[in-house]
């Protein structure tokens, strides 16, 4: 058990944002920054922007005068216009606080993983299968790294490679060709379907194989953390085709829309909103559907079900798909907004994280699992910069505690807590406010009586 | 034999774990309409025929016809689609859902992924619902969570979730187990009620029971059939009475 919180050590300093802040153990960062692979990853972001950006509306012609923060420059003091420049442009907060807004935006991203848990964790509403699987999330961001990778590789900007017009990560590889398997996400509409079919198939082949021969249970839980792990060794290994270890980075546009614009990550964050939301809905109304109460009996009674003329390996496997699309979308919008995609994202560590989100949330809530990504997220972001010697552990005693003191997760908390006292306190309100209502025409009607008597 | 007119007709059916033959070519035929009782010691292969009936269990050989369609090789949802219901011994319910929900999943329609998906709860549904809790006396229990019915009214609510499904034969195993003298009176009103208009296989180890509701009773030793007939005959019949009070 114990390996699992030294696992996501590794696998969380070959993202590029956590390297930025690695500063502890520098010279394991050292040696892993090639796996975060250019640096123009990781800088660039906190200075490739104007550092006075947000703040010159003053640049403008006809902005007020008070609005103006370059006033000084109206000194005429070369040498102080300089010192105030490099105090800018050095100032390590504002870098600092820019790279906590991309790792911020970074997150919401990972939001989407959300997307994951919550479908296997409700849906399939089995805590057997309850493995949640990030094959299908990373299938679905390579597929968008793909397209972006292409459209990012035109000849134009590759013409210093040996082969311009392919991936760099080709061209370093001695490849001198565009595989045939990458010729089709070229096209756009292509590379969206194979967001979504890619890892549905995928899942539909491995379920399949699994249900219909009725395995269940730890074995299914080891079969796809292996298929994870056998996915994240040939994305490595294929380093020509897919990028290694390094995964896709420069992914710059779609169909010519830059996405590494802070307007960009805005409506990428409210399209990632708007589709888990859908995803939510969606997801509703299978639960709510007869398949919702179907899976539900099946977690209870399994032979049951078979035994009422349901094929009930048929119903893993559509719940297994879906919960294999929406992560393939989850991982596509991912892509989207942090601009690359690498195999620390399919293999196990990414998993284990899915299963302590969906147990943070509330495994047996849809909304739950959304939650529990964000706040896990949260606390990982507030504990790696506040504590960066120790948030390992405090990550890990946050989810022992949780799990521990809430077992169904923080929606459970709401259900068996909250919302009883909620109601409890709501009805005692209503019962003071019929009192009242009783009263006050007790009162008119004293009064009335009075009257009369008089 | 290969066409008859039985609802059920086993015949030379074996099966062995690891050598042991659990039923040792067994031949068995129901009629329509019949109900049948199954007695025997323990051990004697009782449930591991109806295991071997409704396809949880497969067969090393012999053959399994339900009104002329041979059952071996099909899957268990197949042979429950063809009309075979089959109540487990310790009564098999969704403990989480209401009783209505219970009965509504059992109703014969939406039975395929998508099917489901699509499936809407319509009059008729909550109609036949409504016929059958009344026929097993929870029509006060619809909205209920079927975890706290007692155990009696959990063994009912099995057997009405088969008789959504219209079963043309039904395998009901020790339905009175854990049951209070009142509720096995009901329960033998109940199975004379459904029994007729099809095909009962009842397993009993009550033998007071037994009497009130048999027509014909099979009696089952090591696997295999010791005597068939009516419970007077069976009750008088030597072997019969050697294997139950021993040597």
């Amino acid at each position: 058990m114990t390996s699992h919180f030294t696992q996501p050590l590794f696998a969380l300093r070959s993202n590029r944002w956590a390297c930025a802040f690695s500063l502890s153990s520098a010279a394991l960062a050292l040696l892993l920054l090639g796996g975060c692979a250019n640096p123009a990853g990781i800088e660039p972001k906190a200075t490739v922007q104007d550092p006075a950006h947000g703040l010159t509306p003053a640049v403008t012609t006809g902005a007020p005068e008070w609005a103006r923060t370059d006033a000084w420059l109206d000194f005429g003091d070369a040498q102080l216009a300089h010192l105030i420049q490099q105090a800018r442009d050095n100032n390590p907060s504002l870098a600092v606080a820019q790279t906590r807004l991309e790792k911020a935006k970074a997150y919401v991203g990972l939001a989407d993983a959300a997307l994951q848990p919550k479908v296997n964790g409700k849906f399939e509403m089995d805590r057997n299968t309850l493995s949640k699987n990030p094959v299908f999330f990373g299938l679905g961001g390579y597929a968008m790294a793909m397209f972006l990778k292409l459209e990012a590789s035109d000849p134009i900007s590759t013409k210093i490679q040996s082969t311009p017009g392919i991936p760099d990560f080709m061209d370093w590889n001695q490849i001198t060709a565009l595989p045939a398997f990458w010729l089709p996400f070229k096209s756009l509409p292509f590379a969206l379907l194979a967001v979504i079919a890619v890892p549905t198939l995928l899942a539909f082949i491995v379920s399949f194989a699994m249900f219909k021969r009725r395995v269940g249970g730890v074995y299914f839980a080891i079969i796809t953390q292996a298929v994870a792990l056998i996915l994240t060794v040939l994305i490595i290994g294929q380093q020509g085709y897919t990028g290694g270890v390094n995964g896709m980075t420069d992914l710059k546009t779609m169909w010519g829309w830059d996405t590494r614009t802070d307007s960009a990550k805005y409506i990428l964050y409210y399209v990632c909103v708007a589709i888990l939301v859908a995803s939510i809905l969606l997801c509703k109304f299978v639960q709510k559907s007869k398949l919702g109460t179907l899976l539900l009996a099946m977690r209870d009674k399994e032979d049951r079900v078979r035994f009422s003329g349901y094929d009930v390996a048929s119903f893993r496997i559509f719940s297994f798909c879906l919960a294999a699309a929406l992560s393939g979308i989850g991982g596509a919008l991912f892509t989207l907004q942090v601009g690359f995609m690498s195999p620390s994202f399919v293999g196990i560590v990414p998993s284990i994280e899915m299963v302590i989100y969906a147990a943070v949330g509330g495994r047996m809530s849809l909304v739950g699992a959304v939650y529990g990504t964000l706040l896990v997220n949260a606390g990982k972001t507030f504990f790696s910069e506040s504590f960066p010697d120790l948030w390992l552990f405090l990550m890990a005693a946050l989810f022992i505690g949780v799990t521990m003191a809430f077992p169904m997760g923080l929606a459970g908390l709401w259900e068996s807590k909250v919302a009883p006292w909620w109601k409890a306190r709501r009805e005692a309100q209503e019962a003071a406010d019929a009192k009242n209502i009783v009263i006050a025409p007790m009162e008119s009607d004293k009064k009335a009586a009075l009257a009369d008597a008089s | 034999m290969s066409s008859t007119d039985f609802a059920l007709a086993v015949e030379d059916l074996t099966v062995s774990f690891d050598g042991f033959k659990a039923i040792d070519a067994l031949t068995l035929y129901v009629d329509k309409n019949e109900l049948r009782v199954i007695i025997g010691p323990n051990g004697a292969g009782k449930t591991t025929l109806l295991d071997l009936i409704c396809g949880k269990t497969r067969s090393s050989g012999g053959s399994i016809k339900f009104n002329n369609v041979e059952l071996t090789e099909m899957a268990e949802h197949e042979r429950v689609r063809l009309g075979i219901g089959r109540k487990f011994q310790t009564p098999s319910i969704y403990e989480n859902l209401s009783v209505f929900q219970n009965l509504e999943v059992s109703y014969p329609a939406g039975r395929s992924v998508f099917g489901a998906l699509a499936f809407k709860c319509t009059d008729e549904v909550k109609t036949r619902v409504d016929a059958v809790a009344k026929e097993i006396g929870l029509i006060d229990k619809l909205e209920s969570e079927a975890g706290l019915l007692s155990h009696g009214q959990k063994q009912w609510l099995e057997i009405g979730m088969l008789l959504m499904q219209e079963p043309e034969l039904l395998m009901l195993d020790e339905p009175i187990a854990g049951m209070s003298a009142k509720e096995r009176d009901l329960t033998a009103e109940l199975l004379k009620r459904i029994s007729n208009n099809r095909a009962v296989i009842v397993i009993e180890h009550d033998m007071e029971f037994v009497k009130r509701i048999a027509q014909k009773v099979t009696v089952m030793h090591q696997g295999k059939i010791l005597a068939e007939g009516s419970m007077e005959n069976v009750q008088s019949n030597p072997e019969v009475i050697h294997v139950y009070l021993g040597h």
